[in-house]
């Protein structure tokens, strides 16, 4: 046994409450027990000894007898330690000298054989003696009370205790997650039993809520993170964005722009609601929200990161002057990318995660070309000058995109060309069929149009055109642009016969000169774009046979699907897995063979294709006389490098800075091909805008720095989950049209899209983003409160006390399969139904079914997912209520015969018994039975097109059928979505059923187990509006309470470790998930902060050396408490 | 004045706790001056009958090392309790069980058995098993009794210090005799070392990370731990945190994790528990298969927790069903 | 040694938060359950040291009982992760000390489970009267004497 030298005096005090205990256990046999424990002086039976004179003993004995400890066995501690502690000090004996028993809910309440029982009490009550020799007398620590509070959610539970706080001139956050307050109760028509409108008593609280100048309103808001204790919380909040600031005036002009369409959640789906939106027209705030829901992965993937869910959602509205001008903000060419684009923006399409991709690249081309067709021309928009001068070398797409973004804010540019004529690539690369002149001519003019100086025929290099002249002509800034112009050999032999081109001479001799000389029998090497476009070039210009000849397979060619297949189609053949080795002329040094390797894939590569490797010995040979070869393309960069500020990477491209474009040479910055080796159209675009980005920061004294690792956004998120939505019907995309005249000529293949075509396609968006960015509704918000570009916020807060106000769902009718739930379509829940008899729900207030149609017969179902043991065992005690006020609701509305289908009818609150009266005498029929199923399987004619209730009438005994027009669900109250999670940051538990567990069913049920933390409304429990509201008032006490104390008393169970054992193992500090435990370096022990820790005691029993102990749970303390119940009888 | 009478005796022991003596070396001529050895099996040709001709308290001290299985052993150690002032039990096995100790984890018919019957070296067609008393030619011989399980030294007799280690280190045992020669005594009971575990004197003890966690427990037999890491951070089971400091990290210097032969800290009732408690607390597992896979990457935690004090600890032994014939 | 008339001696550890509420909550419910368990109340199960465990049987438990709140609804958020890891680890080392790895027990039981404790204790009970008693006292001395 464990000892302790010091002599005790014990009394110990058994309690009869009243017979609760005196029942099952024998108190005498009980006493007597006691009376031979050791040291115990004094023991005492008494009726109940938790009242003032059960306590008056103990204080009594304490004085007269000299007690130096005292053991209480009665109730549960959690019930009455404070009581009997108390009592203890009173009397002047240090309140931890109190052990207490639980002989109550662990013994008499659970055991019936009343001498097993009386054993037990036996076994506690000489551990509670055995322990209370080893308690030690301690000081209670205080803490002051913050005297802030928390509320989380804004139904009205959580409003009622808001105000009431704040009405006794305490600041209150009130935290809600949806953008208005209101919760449920928001959503209602009428209110029972009185059949009052709940917006009406609402709406008038929620604007006091808004105006009450002690309470913050945090809406669109949730909280992440909860630490701290009792009068001491720290609160972490999250705001989440709503790209509205507050100067909203309400005014809603920006809904009448916006071009997306949602399920409202606020109407449970039954109308829509645009992306920027409002839950209903009084919400508080009545600040409006935009839904965004992360970038989507269109705009995300696409290297300009175009608004493509701007465009194409006004496209779908016919909105296409709008469209193009979203294209425009960040792409100058839209009709030459809707032809050429190789738009990884549709891969990444969430639609075509449901059926296909959207045509975005068709899409742009469509708007592109109506403009065209309806002869629009569009100003270019010209900034105020700034009197900064840049030079751009080079006007190809990268060029000329940073040309036009610099021109757009105020810089005087100056373009210079090698050629006669702009565009670079896009114009000596790309042939006609596939991009007609005109349309690039006018692009580039249009590009030029913003006051942007074209130079042609100079090249850098020639003529004395240098970098450093230009710097010395007075250009603030020069942009190299140079693009890659020399195209890359094989390195085999026979290269250099007569009949071997590059595919950028052969291309550019096509695309300019409008001629070029091509054989009878054509091999083109290589897999990407430039080989792809070589060989149909080469069919236009007389090829009898072309062949692609590439060294992997299909799955690896970096060349546009659709082009390759419009090549098969037009008879070019390609031959994969070939490399070739050697040209091969005749005696008369003519081309008339190319021999090659014949290749095996290998394991991937760097850019994660597979690598070819060649199959020894194996060969192949094709008969040929010309071979363009289309392997890669490199900068020709000779000129430059003389000057030693620029250098070369190892892949022979100019050295620039991937972040800020810098180059060696201060103030000289460079972008495109030439810095990152061949790459697309619009890559090159995006290269041009990063250094046209980076040049206007370095000519504005911006820090370039920042430019480097910029956050991306989040992406979209999958498709809305919260409301139920029909199912989306599959529908493929539209096919891009084929010119039948073109042929094989010079005459562009594709045609572009019809407007019909193009805004039904464009409808097949999903809008994945929420917001598809368009930002029309900058323009349309006169006061300027929308800011697309918002990021959350997280804000700290301290409170002293928290309200949990955070209510319900409703319980999903779709998990009873049998009674058609998101099947049948007038199978409909009850929030569905207080919208729809809602004044301003989605059919005006009219009860109509899904065609429109007033019912005739209605059917409401009670105590779905409630009461059944399947579902939820517990009542959710308003249903019966609100399913009489349904009936009352169609009754008056409409003619139809009302169904009530119930199991029995609880009319318990003031007024309802009478209300269930007052309805049962307004003709509504009531069947005892619970539904069996909702069929549409009809049996007979009149249950022909109807909804097939089939029930068992238990009191008449006979099962019915009851055809029906409209079957609403009475689905019972269940946990919030959030609660599992919420219970974890406050540290709550749930009850049975889910719900937040209460101190004390009885005597604290809106106290939460955790102190300084309240419970208000359906969190804790199902319940109806009255009920909520007085709990709301009951936890705003509770809380004034606790801050107007002030302080509060933390117990002293802290852990403590002991110096003179302690060896600074360390392991105790890993064990603490407070950071309660430190290691102190001087001297090399660990020690506990006591303001941090919460006494769980893990360190202690993970301390290896014993030098932890845990106050008021000692080792000691423990392990006599072990003796004591096992050295009893 | 005469110089004061020394014993030294061995019971369960394996000799190692002699050499502490031997490592003296020259030095034991110092310690020969100061006193007077009447007792030293291992060196001196000494017979019971001498010592039973000792008069109580006469000899001033008795080292005893090794635990306590024979009968013969229980003789002696009463003998010499009655015959010097002061016994101290000297090394691990004497303090806590030590090595043979861990006999207790099996029984006396299982080790007779696999000594004298299942071993492959063993050739014994007769099944021949010691006997306690056998005849042989007409003589009766004697065998001491073996007993059911190994003790420490301080449940057979009185002790009153105790000089831990395996060996001890001489450096202690110069301390505890200097303390007996100058009459400088700690209290009854005392245990000659710090009372603060290994680590505090840990050369390793800084590398320890603030979030040490153990993914797995690693074997010396299968692994090599890294010479610079502690070792439980490096995923060796280390009784350091757990066992008294003062045997001058010798394990450690040797890249070898402790296995705890000083013993507990003072106030823990069970150095093995608590060990447990403390590394599985640290165990990377967050479910219940895990921490399964956890607790079983620790082969033979018996062995391991208890390497020296098995006979000592809460449990003492392995149960055997009762009926068994033991 | 099934005996019917054995009743096993049980200590409970329960955690304050969840399995004591749990337990208390069986008793406000009148749940039925046998008298062989005693509870000892701590703050957390993370502060079940495995010596309390030993030390209970060797005084004489048949059993042990440690529950705690469910894995991630600790009240004080990791500490039944460390009873969690502790447990298979104890068993292991009783197992070699010859202790039936069935007389040691981790439960998660939550505030809300009142039912749940009675079916654990109601169970664990006939389990052990089915493993019989462990006497280790007794046990222990036959083993620990001379001849």
């Amino acid at each position: 046994m464990i000892r302790e030298n010091q002599e005790h005096r014990i009394g110990v005090y058994v309690c009869h409450c009243g017979t609760n205990i005196s029942h099952t256990v024998d108190i005498e046999a009980v006493v007597e027990y006691a009376r031979t424990l050791p040291d115990v002086v004094q023991v005492r039976e008494y009726k109940y000894m938790c009242s003032e004179p059960g306590q008056d003993l103990i204080k009594q004995d304490v004085e007269e007898q000299k007690l130096t400890r005292v053991v209480v066995s009665s109730c549960s501690p959690l019930m009455h330690e404070e009581t009997f502690r108390n009592a203890c000090e009173d009397a002047g004996l240090n309140r931890f000298l109190f052990q207490m028993s639980n002989i109550r809910e662990q013994c008499s309440w659970v055991h019936s054989d009343r001498q097993k029982a009386t054993e037990k009490a036996k076994r506690l009550i000489a551990a509670a003696v055995r322990r209370v020799h080893h308690h030690k007398s301690m000081e209670q620590r205080e803490a002051p009370v913050h005297p802030d509070a928390l509320v989380v959610g804004a139904g009205i539970a959580g409003i009622e205790a808001a105000l009431k706080i704040a009405e006794a001139g305490r600041k209150v956050y009130l935290v809600e997650k949806e953008p208005s307050i209101g919760g449920h109760m928001a959503k209602f028509d009428k209110t029972f039993p009185t059949l009052d409108c709940a917006a009406c008593i609402l709406t008038p609280r929620m604007v006091q809520v808004g105006q009450h100048p002690n309470i913050e309103l945090m809406t669109y808001s949730e909280v992440e993170d909860l630490s701290g204790y009792v009068g001491n919380f720290k609160v972490k909040v999250r705001q989440h964005a709503r790209y509205v600031t507050k100067d909203c005036t309400g005014c809603g002009e920006c809904v009448s722009v916006c071009p997306c369409e949602h399920p409202s959640e606020f109407e449970m789906g039954m109308s829509t609601r645009k992306a920027i939106y409002r839950s209903f027209p009084q919400a508080v705030p009545n600040w409006f929200t935009i839904d965004k829901r992360g970038v989507p992965m269109c705009e995300d993937t696409c290297p300009i990161h175009t608004r493509t869910q701007g465009y194409v959602n006004l496209i779908a509205q016919e909105r296409f002057e709008e469209a193009l001008k979203v294209i425009r903000d960040v792409n100058p060419f839209p009709a030459i990318l809707g032809r050429i684009c190789h738009h990884p923006c549709e891969s990444e399409c969430q639609r075509g995660e449901h059926d296909e991709p959207i045509a975005i690249c068709a899409l742009k081309r469509f708007v592109a070309d109506w403009e065209v067709e309806h002869n629009l021309h569009p100003e270019p928009v010209k900034a105020e000058a700034n009197g900064k001068k840049v030079a751009i070398i080079g006007s190809g797409p990268a060029g000329l995109t940073a040309a036009y973004d610099l021109a757009r804010k105020g810089y005087a540019l100056t373009v210079f060309e090698k050629y006669a004529e702009p565009g670079g690539l896009i114009r000596w690369g790309i042939p006609y069929f596939r991009l007609p002149r005109e349309v690039l001519d006018r692009e580039i003019d249009w590009v030029l149009g913003h006051g942007i100086k074209l130079k042609c025929n100079s090249a850098l290099g020639e003529n004395g055109l240098t970098v450093d002249k230009l710097l010395n002509d007075g250009y603030d800034s020069i942009i190299l642009a140079l693009g890659t112009t020399k195209g890359l050999d094989l390195g085999i032999e026979g290269e250099k016969l007569p009949g071997v081109v590059n595919c950028l001479d052969y291309l550019a001799h096509a695309n300019l000169q409008g001629s070029v000389e091509t054989g009878k029998c054509v091999a083109v090497v290589g897999g990407g774009n430039a080989a792809v476009d070589s060989a149909r070039t080469a069919l236009r210009y007389g090829a009898k046979e072309v062949m692609i000849l590439y060294r992997r397979t299909r799955t690896e060619m970096p060349a546009i699907s659709a082009e390759i297949e419009a090549a098969i189609s037009e008879g070019v053949q390609i031959h994969f897995l070939v490399n070739p080795v050697e040209m091969i002329a005749d005696s008369s040094g003519r081309l008339t063979k190319v021999k090659c390797q014949k290749m095996q894939l290998g394991e991937p590569d760097k850019s994660g294709r597979r690598r070819p490797v060649p199959i020894e010995g194996q060969f192949v040979e094709f008969p040929v006389d010309q071979v363009i070869l289309a392997i890669s393309q490199l900068p020709d960069l000779d000129f430059l490098v003389k000057d030693e500020d620029f250098d070369l990477t190892k892949w022979s491209t100019l050295a620039a800075d991937p972040d800020t474009c810098e180059t060696g040479k201060k103030r000289v910055f460079a972008c495109g091909d030439a810095v990152t080796g061949p790459s697309t159209v619009v890559e090159a675009m995006a290269s041009g805008r990063q250094a046209a980005t980076a040049v206007d920061m370095y000519l504005s004294g911006e820090d370039l720095e920042t430019l480097r690792g910029k956050p991306h956004r989040p992406h979209a998120l999958p498709l809305m989950d919260n409301v139920r939505r029909p199912e989306l019907p599959q529908q493929k995309r539209v096919e891009i049209p084929l010119d039948p005249d073109a042929g094989i000529t010079l005459k562009e293949v594709e045609k572009t899209l019809t407007a019909e075509e193009a805004i039904k396609e464009a409808g097949r968006c999903l809008v994945c983003g929420g917001c598809s960015d368009c930002r029309v509704c900058l323009d349309a918000c006169e006061v300027g409160a929308i800011d697309h570009c918002m990021d959350d916020t997280v804000r700290e807060l301290d409170v002293g006390a928290i309200i949990m106000a955070t209510g319900f769902q409703l319980f999903d009718s779709t998990v009873v399969a049998r009674y058609g739930y998101g099947k049948f379509d007038n199978v409909i829940n009850s929030m569905e139904f207080e919208r729809l008899s809602h004044a301003s729900g989605p059919t005006g207030g009219k009860i109509l079914t899904k065609d429109n149609k007033p019912p005739e017969a209605v059917a409401i179902l009670h105590c779905v997912g409630s009461r059944d043991e399947n579902y939820n065992e517990y009542c959710s005690r308003v249903c019966c209520m609100y399913s009489l006020k349904f009936a009352h609701l169609v009754k008056e509305k409409t003619n139809a015969d009302v169904y009530n289908l119930y199991i029995d009818m609880r009319a318990f609150g003031k007024g309802y018994e009478e209300f269930y009266k007052r309805v049962l005498g307004e003709g509504v029929h009531f069947i005892r039975g619970k539904c069996a199923e909702v069929t549409k399987v009809a049996e007979c004619q009149e249950e022909k097109d109807k909804l097939i209730v089939v029930v068992e009438d238990t009191l008449l005994g006979v099962t019915r059928r009851l055809p029906m027009d409209m079957v609403i669900l009475s689905g019972g109250l269940t946990p919030g979505r959030d609660t599992e999670k919420l219970s974890r940051i406050f540290g709550l538990n749930c009850a049975q059923g889910g719900f937040f567990l209460e101190k004390h069913p009885k005597l604290a049920p809106v106290d939460a187990i955790s102190d300084g933390i309240f419970l208000a409304g359906a969190c804790q429990g199902p319940k109806d509006i009255p009920d909520s509201v007085a709990q709301g008032a009951a936890a705003a006490a509770g809380a004034l309470s606790l801050i107007d104390k002030g302080k509060v008393i933390i117990e002293p169970i802290t852990a403590e470790i002991d110096e003179e054992q302690c060896a600074g193992c360390q392991l105790c500090i890993a064990n603490c998930p407070y950071a309660a435990i430190d290691y102190d370096e001087e001297k090399k022990i660990s020690v506990v902060t006591e303001e941090l820790c919460k006494g769980c005691g893990t360190c202690v029993a993970g301390c290896p050396s014993g030098a932890a102990g845990q106050k008021n749970f000692e080792d000691a303390q423990i392990l006599s408490e072990i003796e004591g119940i096992l050295a009893a009888n | 004045m005469a110089k004061p009478k020394v014993a030294f005796y061995w019971c369960a022991s394996c000799g190692g706790c002699e050499e502490t003596i031997v490592d003296l070396a020259e030095d034991i001529l110092k310690v020969v001056e100061a006193v007077d050895i009447v007792l030293w099996p291992v060196a001196l040709d000494f017979k019971l009958k001498d010592v039973k001709a000792w008069k109580p308290g006469e000899v001033a001290v008795a080292f005893i090392n090794g635990a306590v299985r024979l009968s013969e052993q229980e003789e002696w150690v009463k003998l010499l309790r009655e015959k010097c002032s002061l016994v101290v039990a000297f090394g691990s096995c004497a303090h806590l069980g030590g090595i043979p100790g861990l006999a207790n984890a099996t029984t006396r018919d299982e080790i007779i058995a696999n000594k004298y019957l299942r071993a492959p070296t063993v050739n014994n067609p007769e099944g021949t098993v010691p006997q306690e008393k056998s005849k042989v030619n007409g003589f009766e011989l004697e065998l001491p009794n073996f007993w059911k399980d190994v003790k420490a030294l301080d449940e057979v007799i009185d002790v009153d210090y105790y000089l831990p280690g395996c060996p001890p280190p001489f450096e202690t045992v110069a301390t505890a005799v200097n303390a007996i020669l100058e009459n400088k005594l700690p209290p009854k009971g005392s245990v000659i070392a710090p009372e603060k575990a290994l680590c505090e004197t840990c050369p390793r003890n800084e590398s320890k990370p603030d979030d040490l966690t153990i993914t797995s427990f690693k074997r010396l037999a299968t692994s090599t731990p890294d010479p610079e890491k502690c070792f439980l951070a490096d995923g060796f089971l280390c009784m350091g945190p757990a066992t008294r400091g003062g045997c001058g990290e010798r394990c450690i210097n040797g890249n070898m994790p402790c296995r705890g032969c000083f013993g507990p800290t003072p106030d823990v009732l069970d150095a093995g528990l608590k060990m447990l408690s403390a590394v599985a607390s640290r165990g990377a597992a967050d479910t219940e298969q895990a921490s399964q896979d956890f607790a079983d990457s620790l082969v033979d935690p018996l062995g391991t927790l208890y390497r020296f004090s098995l006979p000592v600890s809460m449990l003492r032994r392995r149960l055997v069903p009762t009926g068994d014939n033991q | 040694m099934a005996n019917e008339q054995f009743e096993p001696r049980i200590v409970g550890f329960l955690c304050r938060w969840c399995s004591y509420t749990g337990a208390d909550l069986a008793g406000t419910s009148r749940m039925q359950y046998p008298a062989n368990l005693a509870a000892i109340r701590v703050m957390c199960s993370g502060r079940v040291d495995p010596t309390f465990v030993v030390k209970a049987l060797k005084d004489g438990a048949d059993g042990v009982l440690i529950a705690g709140c469910h894995p991630g609804d600790c009240h004080y958020s990791e500490g039944n992760y460390k009873a969690m890891r502790r447990y298979p680890m104890l068993l292991n080392l009783l197992d070699q000390f010859g202790i039936e790895c069935g007389r040691v027990r981790l439960e998660w039981i939550s505030a809300s489970e009142g039912e749940r404790f009675a079916e654990v204790v109601t169970e664990f009970t006939e389990q052990l009267k089915a493993l019989g008693p462990l006497n280790w006292q007794e046990s222990i001395s036959a083993l620990c004497t001379g001849t």
